[in-house]
């Protein structure tokens, strides 16, 4: 069976769906229509057909009971194939009736008439058609009528298609419509839009509630600066103002002036003000909205609440500043442990040595011999864990000096022979012919890591060989790098161990600490003080056969090597010095005192800066030991006292058991000539006194002696006399008083001041004190004292015209005198206060 | 009868001013001279008294203004001290009456006053 199939069948199925009217329910026009048909016809069944791919679908229909029906089984299947109507007056008779397979559900159809209904573009989507039981024809009048209709019936259809794609097209736009306000209600940010002028158009629900406003209230508000705070607006309109070059005022123009001009969002701080007047701030972004033409229609002002962020960012400025306060006591805990630690360390190590020197027998000797050892054990550990915290707080410095590296190299290698010796290893140290004598570096450091290093692998290496290498590999005109390997045949290390061998507390092996003993810390250590000095810590090993470690450094050349100080190999007793110590713990002071003792040395203990000062210029001494850390004045002040006023070049060594960053320059800084750490090696500060002696015999100028320097000091020795005062007061006791309080008083400040200003060489300052001071210890007499004064003021005033020059000693000296002298006076006043005035009520 | 005192160091400020009023006088006191100045124009003193050297103006261009501004012949006393600056004040006259040196002592001070002010109370 051949199923006619139209030309362009694709394009007419597509047509058909197009007007979206199959499967639709059934409309008036339209079936209105077919009534008519049914009618001019006067046939009882009329349809309007539709003829999809496989079906004949009735839109309207007339006489029938049938929705659709099979295409096959249609008469209009034929229809469509022409742009005529197509008659069959009576069905028996015709050949394509024959061809219909037979339908049960069709009623006996005798005649039939159908004209195919025609889209613009010439496709035939179905058909007008009439049917009766009983065989006709139709008059040409039915026929034209049919056209009509037919025509009709595409009209309809085509309007309904089009009515019925503008309510789709309206549906989504209300979807839209919709949902952009869903967007817009349902957003936490606040939105608002304006016109041009800075009318609200449209406030979203997010704003609404942040600015505590109803809806009804905003109508009618003319601008979002309204809520703006006011000083802000015109703090911005200033700054626009003046960043545009024309006055902006504090209107909405400032608001969105920027983002209209720069064309892009423009977003700033702000704070809202709410309608109970809360300020809230907020993160406000400001955008132009514009039409199809590029012309502004309004703007866009986004806010978001900032609250939060603020408070976060508050939190964590809170947190920084905790963090950071935490890092402080951190630090600070460790300077001050480090001094805590090593105080007693100090007394522990220094009086076993001490003991160890005494006569003992044989048995304590081994017990004294333990403790040594202990102590020396916990020293190491204690610095290795201060020094391991001071390189991770970054306050580990390489101090670069000058020194000689084989001297350095032949003594570590000494350090540690006995301890190879006694295992029988052969130990020995290569270096390179061509290594340069001196360098500038850090010699702790070095000595520091290559006996970590060596003594390591002599710990670990049961028998066989340790060696270290030093060779140069490489020269600049200003450095030289020498690279130094510690080579082993020991236990080795195995390949997985290899990586975190330099990380704290790992020792390789869990076993080895047991074993072999020691903190675990000395690699890590070692690392780090390499790379602080730019260099890198290899290792290269073999479980079972050795280890190699391996690092170069590079050190700056030293220019001239007349700057060595020489140092002396073995501590030798040259003379008898007379030495001040400056030290407040009383077992430090009979440490020292013992040791000095030891030495042949006469020892004089001040407990604080200021008695220091006062032994000073009583008595002559060849050297000062200068504890650091001492209550009211301490070493730094005292020293400076002693260089700045005294102007005393007696030498000081400095003592401390800090050893915080820069400390070791800072006491050279101040005129300090040596530097000893607490614990100290008795042999260390011999050496110090040494060097510092000799250096200074070259510097020394002779020692000035108060008590007998050539100048008039009978002011020291005048007394106070109140005969002026008294005639001044005519008699009046409550006059006196007040007086002899003022006086004290006043002295005490003035001379405070004339201190500092003669220190810091305020002259102008000096002058006026000095003068001022004169009328004060005029009225009690002190004649003397105002003649000294009067040679202050005039070297002052010497100063001020040459514009230059410096206090002379004999000055300098007399001030001294002078401020104990006045001490002692107002003490007197304030005695005589008690005992000759005080029942005298006032 | 009202004079002035100008000296800058409190405690002889203080002496002196006490002194001077234990013997009847009214003193105004004051610690620079420029003060001192605006006191002199508004009041009538029966003496001046005045430090050398003082914060702001000296005692003698205190001493000049007097003589030379405000043309008054008020009898001017100078405290000066044991300085350089004595012999400069000697060589010439800029218009005080007296000089004297400190510490200054009261009995001298009284009697110099008294050869200068017309009127004096009785000083027993």
């Amino acid at each position: 069976m051949v199923i006619p199939i139209p030309t362009l069948e694709k394009e007419r199925l597509e047509a058909l769906k197009s007007y979206n009217v199959l499967d639709t329910p059934p409309e008036e026009e339209l079936d209105n229509i077919i009534k008519l048909a049914s009618y001019i016809c006067q046939a009882p069944i009329a349809m309007l057909s539709l003829i999809d791919e496989k079906r004949q679908w009735y839109k309207s229909k007339i006489g029938l009971e049938l929705e659709e029906s099979c295409r096959e089984a249609s008469f209009c299947q034929y229809t469509i194939m022409s742009n005529e109507l197509l008659e069959i007056p009576d069905t028996i008779s015709s050949d394509i009736f024959r061809k219909i397979p037979l339908d049960n559900s069709y009623p006996a159809i005798r005649f039939y008439a159908g004209i195919p209904l025609t889209t613009f573009q010439g496709h035939n989507i179905g058909t007008l058609c009439i049917n009766d039981i009983k065989p006709k024809t139709l008059t040409e009048e039915q026929k034209r009528s049919l056209s009509i209709l037919a025509k009709q019936i595409m009209a309809i259809l085509e309007i309904r298609n089009r009515n019925y794609v503008i309510k789709l097209k309206n549906q989504k736009i209300l979807s839209l419509i919709k949902t952009q306000q869903l967007i817009f209600d349902g957003a936490n940010y606040s939105i608002i839009f304006t016109d041009t002028e800075g009318k609200i158009k449209k406030i979203n629900k997010a704003c609404l509630s942040l600015l505590e406003y109803q809806k009804e209230e905003i109508r009618g508000i003319s601008s979002p600066i309204l809520f703006l705070d006011e000083s802000e607006l015109a703090k911005r309109a200033a700054y626009l103002s003046e960043k545009l070059g024309k006055t902006i005022d504090a209107s909405f123009e400032a608001l969105v002036g920027k983002a209209r001009l720069d064309n892009q969002a423009d977003a700033n701080e702000w704070t809202f003000i709410s309608k109970t007047g809360n300020k809230i701030p907020v993160w406000l972004s400001v955008t132009c909205i514009f039409d199809i033409e590029d012309t502004i229609v309004g703007y866009l002002i986004v806010a978001e609440d900032y609250r939060f962020k603020k408070e976060a960012e508050a939190e964590f400025i809170k947190a920084k500043k905790i963090a950071e306060q935490a890092v402080a006591m951190k630090d600070n805990f460790l300077a001050n442990m480090s001094h805590e630690i090593r105080t007693p360390l100090n007394a522990i190590i220094g009086f076993t040595d001490l003991l160890a020197d005494s006569t003992l027998n044989h048995t304590q000797q081994e017990y004294v011999g333990n403790v040594k050892t202990a102590g020396e054990n916990l020293l190491l550990i204690v610095n290795d864990i201060l020094d391991l915290s001071k390189i991770e707080s970054g306050k580990l410095i390489i101090d670069i000096q000058p020194f000689d590296v084989k001297n350095t190299l032949k003594h570590v290698y000494n350090l540690l022979n006995v301890k190879a010796k006694e295992k029988q290893l052969e130990f020995n140290l290569f270096l390179d012919a061509d290594l340069p004598d001196m360098v500038s570096g850090d010699k702790g450091r070095l000595n520091q890591i290559l006996v970590n290093l060596a003594g390591n692998a002599i710990k670990f290496t049961k028998e066989g060989e340790v060696y270290i290498v030093v060779k140069k590999v490489k020269e600049t005109e200003e450095t030289v790098t020498l690279e130094f390997c510690v080579k082993d045949t020991g236990i080795g290390i195995s390949n997985d161990k290899l990586e975190t061998i330099f990380e704290r507390f790992s020792q390789g092996e869990v076993s080895t600490t047991r074993n072999f003993g020691g903190t675990g810390l000395g690699l890590s250590i070692c690392k780090q003080l390499i790379d602080l000095q730019n260099g890198d810590l290899h290792v290269k090993s073999k479980l079972g056969s050795g280890s190699k470690f391996y690092f170069s450094i590079a050190y700056e050349k030293v220019s001239q090597p007349t700057l060595i100080v020489p140092k002396l190999e073995t501590p030798v007793v040259k003379q008898k010095l007379s030495i001040l110590l400056c030290e407040d713990n009383p077992i430090n002071q009979r440490l020292v005192l013992k040791v000095m003792q030891g030495f042949g040395f006469d020892l004089d203990i001040a407990h604080n800066g200021q008695e220091g000062i006062d032994l000073l210029c009583k008595k002559r001494y060849d050297l000062i030991l200068m504890d650091l850390e001492m209550p009211k004045k301490d070493g730094y002040q005292t020293t400076i006292y002693i260089r700045e006023f005294l102007k005393s070049k007696i030498p000081i060594i400095a003592m401390t058991a800090h050893s915080l960053v820069g400390e070791r320059q800072n006491c050279y800084d101040i005129g300090m000539n040596g530097y000893v750490t607490k614990p100290f090696r008795q042999s260390d500060l011999l050496n110090q006194i040494q060097e510092v002696m000799s250096n200074s015999a070259h510097q020394a100028k002779p020692y000035i002696d108060i008590n007998h320097i050539d100048i008039d000091a009978s002011f020291r020795v005048e007394k106070i006399n109140l005969s002026y005062l008294k005639d001044l007061s005519s008699g009046s006791p409550d006059f006196e008083i007040e007086m002899m309080e003022m006086f004290i008083l006043r002295v005490a400040t003035d001379m405070e001041l004339l201190e500092k200003a003669i220190q810091n060489k305020t002259y102008r300052t000096v002058k006026s004190l000095a003068h001022g001071l004169k009328s004060s210890l005029s009225l009690f007499q002190l004649n003397k004292s105002v003649e000294y004064l009067s040679q202050l003021e005039g070297e002052a005033v010497q100063m001020l015209d040459n514009n230059e020059g410096e206090l002379t000693e004999v000055v300098l000296i007399g001030f001294e005198i002078l401020k104990r002298k006045l001490v002692d006076t107002s003490e007197y006043l304030t005695q005589l206060l008690i005992t000759d005035y005080s029942n005298i009520a006032s | 009868m009202k004079i002035i005192l100008a000296e800058d160091n409190e405690l002889l400020r203080k002496s002196l001013s006490f002194f001077l009023e234990t013997k009847g006088f009214i003193v105004d006191q004051f610690s620079n001279g420029k003060e001192a100045l605006e006191a002199i124009k508004k009041n009538n003193y029966a003496i001046i008294l005045t430090d050398i050297n003082m914060p702001g103006i000296s005692g003698m261009e205190m001493t000049q203004f007097v003589r030379k501004e405000l043309l008054l012949d008020t009898p001017i006393i100078i405290f000066t001290s044991s300085n350089v600056e004595q012999t400069e004040l000697d060589s010439f006259d800029i218009g005080a009456n007296e000089f004297i040196p400190k510490p200054v002592s009261p009995s001298v001070l009284l009697i110099r006053m008294s050869r200068l002010i017309k009127k004096m109370p009785d000083i027993n």
